[in-house]
């Protein structure tokens, strides 16, 4: 199964890589942008309700504020009694009973002497108390007021400032205003006036600030103590900086510093109070007394919101890749299955049953115009199939016909070698090696009578069966023709003219005959434009019989003369076709005359015509060295007397000598 | 008790336990009925308790009680009094008085027969008031304050010296344009109104400066405020402070009194010479007390820090971790200074007489007290484990 889904799998596995891996790139980029937009959406967010809250906490300090200052005003302008002093403070305070009740005590306090001479000091304060309004008149050795940080800042500051939050039954802050008084032309000052302002009800205004349940928001004084917060333990105990230094917070610290700077930002803080998440803290400061509000949210409430996204998406995109899956199997399989049909009837084709059936694929797409082609080439195989058995069968008929001419052929020649192995007069030897089955090279001997011995040897022109048709026949003609009367020249003009008539393919022959007469070595010899023996002298080195009577013959009727020479006892005639010395090696170069003038130099120690005839094939084979050979080799060789003794009356040179 | 009687439910209340007694047995049982129907529906839980068991319980209670009201009494009775000291340390609840907190919650002070109860004063109180008035027996003051009111010929005498170098630091902002010492001139000098006065005061006189000196009750609000250039601060309390209120180190220029030639000891024990010559023994043992309750306050901080967390909270005082972590550190610098093992609490007639001779010469005092006079050596310190540093810087061992 998995065999043949190998195409199917690589091809969904591509494709589902390829489509996955752009649609990682499309969510990556959709959630980094939808999380950018939430990001820049809560931070809005933040802005606003931080922004609004601090807007809102800041009227109250404003009002107190105003409160303070028109006070102020009033003690500068007017000198009141004790008792006016009293009422002003009790009555203002009572017609704020229920529009502020957060203003919790209104006091003045003079400076030394400065509300009457006899008195060193004088504050009246009063406060709520049980529903109803107290007033005191307070000051003296046991409470110097003089150093107390509500007078000495306004009064070194020389203006109104608010105070950091004290305890005091409850968390409270002061706004204190410093009045002056004209004497003697320059601007005293006279004392403060403090508006007191209980701070309780900030942490349930500050707390209500959430985002969502894990955010939280916290109020800090202007330099930094914690006003509100979440884990009332920091309450009026910690600064943003001790809690940042008790954590290792640089980050808190720096917020820190730029919150009571009176900075507004918005920044990523990593140490969330209650579950150590990463968060965004908002902090913006209160316009009027410097104090500034801190919320922080964590990041996580926004990986809510995205969260529930990417999940659906994931889902539609997991249902989306298996669907594809799905689609991409099945297409896959559509295509592979008629491949698999048609791999498996190739088979059957290829293992010989060459009438398998092939698949039937209507459809016209690639597969289909495969699957036709397999069909055309099924039957084209099959008739080419055919064809071959027919020219197969007739190459055969034809093969063993000429294997039966070959055997007629060679029948021809004179086989026994070597011939006369009694015979002391010569040896000879001869080899024809045709270069087809059948071959145009012809050789030949037979006695004349009983002193005389004929040697032929020719090359047809050609090869192959023609020139082995037109050996026979030259080889029957001189074998009629020659007779004892005649001369060499006589017989292969005979053999001449015979060949000439009826030779309508233009063929002819190389001819080379020799008459020799075994007793005194005489020979007679016509050459019809063949190659020239050699004669290996015994002991005199070798000579070429060049004499040449003619053309071929076969080509006209002419007229062949001859020659005579004699051969000496030892003498050894060489006689070759042009195969051998046109044998060709790997280069394309011709054995050649002068390489078989050497082979016979290194055979003149050993003269033997079998040595002869073998070395001069052993070279020539060595020389082409595998090629193949392109014309008939045949190598006649023939020594006379090589004992140097013929039986009947003759020379016998070891006698003799 | 009728097991299974059909109309035994019915008219019996929801829940009845009966007691039944046999022979040898109290059989307990207890009846809950679930319906009302006339059909048995209930449960009956059955207890069979042997007599014996009861002998046995009776024996056994009657052997426990008698030993419990009998140790009872032993203990009342073994027991002696304790002595009621009031103990009035200089400022608010905070890690300067550890050793003393961690005296009182360890149970030292009662180890040693007293019982130390701890009344605060308002900022502006003088120490000494509070000993002359005899609101307490015990307070904590500065040397330079001792010495001075014993040269006023208050009646006071030092029984112990348990901060060994001044925690002392004039803070300026480096934006105020203060680098050097002389750039205070003119400027205006946060001190405190009371006690803690007198060394800042003879700072600025010896090396002649000139400046505004606008009394302060506590906290450096006026300083964060920029109402002042200067402020004096404690070394291990509102210098912390200033960083907890969003200061950053680099921004400040400090000096500290001990490189001015000031290093003048601090926190010790007081107490009127009546209360010495009339009980010198209970003035020692407060001392020795004291002086090992800080010895414990150092070994295990975390605790320490707890303790001090509750006095905080008991006195409406604000506590955090990082401040009073700081203040128990610095506090051990102070009083092992050269991370001795054993505090001796010891005033060196040196150390006296070369602080006695600074605060005379810038006018502090007019006249020096004698030392033996002025200190008393109630724990009889072992010199040998005690460096004193001269005030001039170098160190010296001390021969009593």
């Amino acid at each position: 199964m998995f065999k043949n889904r190998s195409l199917a799998f690589k091809q969904s596995f591509y494709i589902l890589l390829s489509v996955i891996i752009v649609s990682v790139g499309i969510f990556s980029y959709v959630t980094c942008y939808v999380w950018s937009l939430m990001q820049e959406g809560i931070k809005t967010t933040t802005r606003h309700i931080g922004e609004s809250t601090a807007n809102r906490l800041d009227q109250i300090f404003i009002e107190a504020t105003r409160l303070g200052k028109q006070l102020a005003i009033q003690f500068e302008n007017s000198k009141m009694t004790d008792e006016e002093i009293g009422r002003l403070l009790t009555t203002t305070l009572e017609s704020m009973q229920y529009d502020r009740p957060e203003i919790y005590s209104l006091s003045v306090a003079y400076a030394p002497y400065g509300f009457d001479k006899s008195k060193e000091y004088y504050m009246i304060y009063s406060s709520r108390k049980d529903g109803g309004i107290k007033l005191e008149h307070t000051g003296g050795a046991d409470y110097e007021y003089f150093y107390y940080n509500w007078y000495t800042l306004p009064k070194t500051l020389e203006h109104a400032v608010w105070t950091e939050p004290y305890f005091d039954e409850v968390v409270m802050s002061s706004y204190t205003v410093p009045f002056y008084r004209e004497h003697n032309g320059k601007r005293e000052f006279a004392g403060v006036i403090t508006v007191d302002l209980s701070l309780s009800w900030l942490q349930k205004a500050v707390s209500s600030i959430k985002l969502n349940n894990s955010g939280y928001s916290f109020l800090i004084s202007k330099f930094g103590r914690i006003i509100t917060h979440p884990d009332t333990e920091r309450i009026m105990n910690e600064t943003i900086f001790s809690m940042a230094e008790e954590r290792e917070d640089k980050f808190l610290r720096d917020a820190g510093r730029d919150m009571i700077a009176g900075k507004s930002g918005l920044v990523p803080y990593k140490k969330h109070l209650i579950n150590q998440k990463k968060s965004w803290m908002f902090y913006t400061p209160l316009q009027s007394n410097g104090w500034s509000l801190g919320i922080i949210y964590p990041e996580d409430q926004l990986y809510e919101a995205v969260a529930s996204m990417e999940i659906t998406i994931l889902t539609l995109f997991a249902v989306g890749m298996l669907l594809l899956l799905g689609v991409i199997i099945w297409i896959s399989m559509k295509i592979t299955r008629p491949l698999r049909v048609l791999t498996k009837a190739t088979g059957e084709i290829g293992s010989g049953n060459f009438h398998a059936a092939m698949p039937e694929i209507t459809a016209n797409d690639e597969i289909g115009k495969l699957s036709k082609a397999f069909s055309a080439m099924q039957a084209a195989l099959i008739k080419h199939i055919e064809n071959l058995k027919e020219t197969t069968a007739a190459k055969e008929k034809i093969e063993s016909e000429l294997k039966i001419a070959k055997d007629i052929q060679l029948g021809i020649l004179p086989q026994l070698l070597p011939p006369f192995p009694e015979c002391k007069e010569f040896s000879l030897y001869a080899v024809l090696n045709s270069a087809k089955a059948v071959g145009g090279d012809l050789y030949d001997f037979f006695y004349l009578d009983d002193d005389h011995l004929c040697v032929v040897i020719g090359d047809v022109s050609g090869k192959g069966v023609p020139a082995s048709l037109f050996m026979a026949v030259t080889q029957t003609l001189h074998r009629g023709i020659a007779n004892i009367k005649m001369n060499t020249g006589e017989i292969v003009t005979n053999v001449s003219r015979s060949l000439s008539q009826n030779n309508e393919t233009s063929m002819f022959v190389t001819y080379f005959m020799l008459i020799l007469n075994i007793r005194t070595g005489e020979m007679q010899y016509t050459n019809a434009g063949h190659n020239p023996p050699f004669i290996l002298r015994d002991g005199d080195g070798i000579t070429k019989v060049s004499k040449r009577h003619g053309p071929p013959v076969g080509v006209a009727e002419l007229n062949y003369e001859q020659d005579t020479m004699t051969l000496n006892p030892g003498d050894t005639l060489v006689l070759y076709t042009d195969g051998v010395t046109e044998a060709m090696n790997i280069n394309n170069h011709e054995f050649g005359e002068n390489r078989l003038l050497g082979v016979l130099t290194d055979c003149a120690a050993n003269p033997a015509p079998e040595n002869i005839t073998k070395t001069i094939l052993w070279a020539v084979s060595k020389f082409t060295a595998g090629q193949e050979q392109s014309d008939d080799i045949t190598i006649l060789v023939l020594r006379f007397a090589p004992n140097g003794l013929v039986t009947r009356e003759g020379l016998t040179t070891s006698e003799t000598a | 008790m009728p097991d299974g009687a059909d109309g035994f439910f019915a008219d019996k209340p929801a829940l009845t336990v009966a007691i039944l007694k046999s022979k040898n047995y109290i059989k307990l049982g207890v009846l809950i009925r679930m319906s009302n129907m006339p059909c048995c529906r209930g449960i009956v839980l059955k207890l069979k308790i042997h007599k014996m068991f009861f002998v046995l319980l009776l024996f056994i209670v009657s052997g426990l009680l008698p030993s419990a009201v009998f140790s009872q009494k032993t203990e009342s009775e073994a027991a002696p009094a304790l002595t009621k000291v009031i103990f009035t340390p200089q400022w608010f609840p905070q890690a300067q008085f550890a050793g003393y907190y961690m005296a009182q919650e360890l149970g030292i002070y009662n180890k040693y027969g007293l019982d130390v109860v701890f009344q605060y004063k308002p900022p502006q109180r003088t120490l000494i008031s509070v000993l002359t008035d005899k609101n307490a027996d015990f307070v904590t003051d500065f040397l330079a304050s001792g010495i001075k009111m014993r040269s006023n010929g208050v009646k006071i005498v030092n029984i112990g010296q348990i901060s060994q170098r001044s925690a002392l630091v004039f803070v300026a902002r480096k934006s105020s344009g203060i680098k050097k010492l002389e750039d205070i001139n003119g400027k205006k000098v946060g001190i405190w109104m009371t006690d803690f006065q007198e060394v800042p005061k003879a700072l600025l006189d010896k090396y002649k400066i000139k400046a505004e000196i606008i009394p302060v009750v506590s906290g450096i609000e006026l300083f964060l405020c920029r109402g002042i250039d200067v402020v004096a601060v404690m070394w291990y309390n509102e210098y912390h402070e200033l960083l907890s209120s969003g200061i950053n180190e680099d921004e400040i220029t400090t000096f500290f009194f001990s490189d001015y030639n000031l290093d003048i000891p601090e926190d010790g024990i007081y107490c009127l010479q009546e209360t010495y010559d009339k009980n010198p023994e209970m003035c020692r043992k407060f001392v020795k007390a004291s002086v090992e309750g800080w010895q414990e306050a150092f070994k295990n901080k975390k605790r320490t820090l707890e303790i001090i967390r509750k006095n905080c909270r008991e006195n409406h005082i604000p506590y955090n971790n990082a401040h009073q972590s700081w203040m128990l550190n610095r506090m051990e610098e102070l009083i092992l200074p050269s991370g001795e093992a054993h505090i001796a609490g010891f005033l060196s007639p040196k150390v006296y007489l070369d602080t006695a001779k600074k605060l005379k010469s810038t006018g502090v005092v007019k006249t020096i007290p004698p030392y033996s006079e002025f200190y008393k050596n109630v724990l009889n310190s072992n010199t040998s484990t005690v460096k004193a540093k001269d005030i001039s810087g170098k160190e010296e061992n001390v021969q009593e």
